[in-house]
């Protein structure tokens, strides 16, 4: 399982394996590689990217960037 | 005896569709592949795959999300029931601030039948990676035994 971030685009890609080697003598999914991209908001904190894998499912978590605070700026006056 | 095996009738028939499919140079539909995200429609769920061999019989269910905890799973002779809740979301995450969603979540309920009865007392359910393997020991009775052919002397 990969997931990257590249560009404002979020990329997750993977391969999930059964648990049997058998050949299944009665089949309602295969499982098999995986891949899908995202297009992200400018606003997200890219080094705060954060991923977790937990009973199959991953969650990723993408923290808005903080804004830059308000900032009077002094006139200097010649 | 010959007995009559749906599923096996059934996987053959999807094998027979697929081989006609990529005999003709087709692409094998989507359909006849993968069901990696289960419909949000009211479907079978969760998503079975089912192995035999001489030993035991082997559910593979796709079920990614779940509390392993709140999982249920019973046999009574050749019927497995599996039930349990999935969950929302994991998190604090309120629903109103979704912006997608394509994972469904709730209560299910889904009984299988069996090729052969099980000891229900030897069955162990193991949950790993979102996937939950059953494994269900023949019965005694159900396992094929060898027979041997004695010669009869006249």
């Amino acid at each position: 399982l990969v997931v990257r971030h590249e560009d404002h685009i979020l990329t997750i890609q993977g391969k999930a394996q059964h648990r049997v080697s058998l050949e299944p003598v009665y089949r309602e999914y295969e499982l098999g590689t995986f891949f899908r991209q995202f297009q992200l908001s400018e606003e997200v904190d890219q080094g705060k990217i954060a991923a977790q894998f937990r009973h199959g499912v991953l969650t990723l978590r993408l923290p808005k960037a903080e804004k830059a605070p308000p900032r009077q700026i002094a006139v200097q006056v010649s | 005896m010959a007995q009559w095996n749906p599923w096996q009738d059934l996987e053959g028939l999807r094998r027979g569709i697929d081989r006609a499919f990529e005999q003709a140079g087709l692409p094998v539909p989507p359909l006849f592949r993968t069901a990696f995200l289960p419909g949000r429609a009211a479907r079978e769920y969760p998503l079975v795959n089912l192995y035999e061999d001489q030993e035991s019989v082997y559910i593979e269910a796709l079920a990614p999300g779940l509390d392993p905890a709140s999982v249920n799973v019973s046999v009574v002779r050749n019927t497995v029931t599996l039930a349990g809740e999935k969950p929302r979301v994991t998190g604090a995450v309120q629903p109103e601030a979704f912006h997608r969603e394509e994972r469904a979540a709730g209560k299910f309920v889904r009984s299988l039948e069996l090729p052969s009865e099980v000891d229900a007392d030897k069955a162990k359910a193991e949950y790993q990676h979102g996937l939950l393997l059953l494994t269900l020991p023949k019965a005694e009775s159900a396992k094929a035994r060898q027979i041997n052919v004695q010669v009869a002397e006249s």
